[in-house]
């Protein structure tokens, strides 16, 4: 259950995967940090995201955001999705389905 | 119900969350096997102890984790001991539609978990804050 990864995948994109809390911020922090350019993350096997995950989601948007760059969060399962609906992700964040 | 309620006690601390979760999903699959319910619970509880991890560190003692059901509704409540009273539950709403230069992550957790589960609910008493989270399986 608690299994998570984030990981830059060879064509760009960041994958994160498993269950995002806040036990695995500072791994998931330090690979969301390192971010410099527009980057789409693939969520299709992102199971859980806390208030925690979403924190360190808003943190990298706002920085890329200040250098003309974005997160772009793609393929939300249905928890992710309803969860982001909530925060109003869709807002600031662009969300492919 | 078999196995129901279950209870047990955990150090307060971020690292207990794993054994957390895994405690919740045992607990709650007696309820239902629905893993909605398991998620929305595991967003509120992390939400509330790691609130209580940087909010009441003085209490020493581990935080009990109990799982009901009560009347058709999954019932969850944190007891977390000798500790002053801080109703985090009474955070004010985050606003959501600022633009994202205003945006701060606080208090979003909590109000998820209120949008998301039926019932969060604070009380003090002996010295214990008790937080109780109610929600209804879908169907």
């Amino acid at each position: 259950m608690s299994t998570f990864s984030i990981t830059k995948l060879d064509n760009g994109d960041l994958a994160i995967v498993g269950w995002f809390d806040a036990s695995h911020a500072d791994e998931a922090a330090a690979v969301l940090d390192t971010l410099s350019g527009t980057t789409r993350v693939d969520l299709k096997e992102l199971e859980y995201i806390s208030s925690m995950g979403l924190g360190l989601l808003l943190k990298a948007q706002k920085r890329l955001t200040a250098s003309g760059h974005s997160l772009i969060l793609a393929n939300t399962t249905k928890m992710v999705r309803d969860v982001f609906k909530i925060a109003r992700f869709d807002l600031i964040f662009k969300i492919e389905e | 119900m078999t196995g129901l309620p279950a209870e047990k006690e955990f150090p307060k601390k971020i690292s207990s969350l794993p054994d957390i979760f895994l405690f919740l999903d045992d607990s709650l699959g007696k309820v239902s096997p629905d893993r909605t319910l398991l998620h929305l619970f595991s967003l509120a509880v992390e939400e509330f102890f790691t609130n209580m991890v940087k909010y009441s560190p003085e209490g020493t003692r581990d935080v009990r984790v109990r799982v009901s059901e009560e009347g058709g509704m999954a019932v969850v409540t944190l007891v977390d001991r000798d500790v002053q009273p801080f109703d985090v539950t009474a955070a004010a709403t985050p606003d959501t539609t600022l633009p994202i230069e205003m945006r701060r992550p606080g208090g979003l957790g909590i109000h998820l978990s209120r949008e998301l589960l039926d019932a969060v609910e604070y009380r003090y008493e002996d010295r214990c804050s008790t937080i109780t989270l109610k929600k209804r399986p879908g169907p």
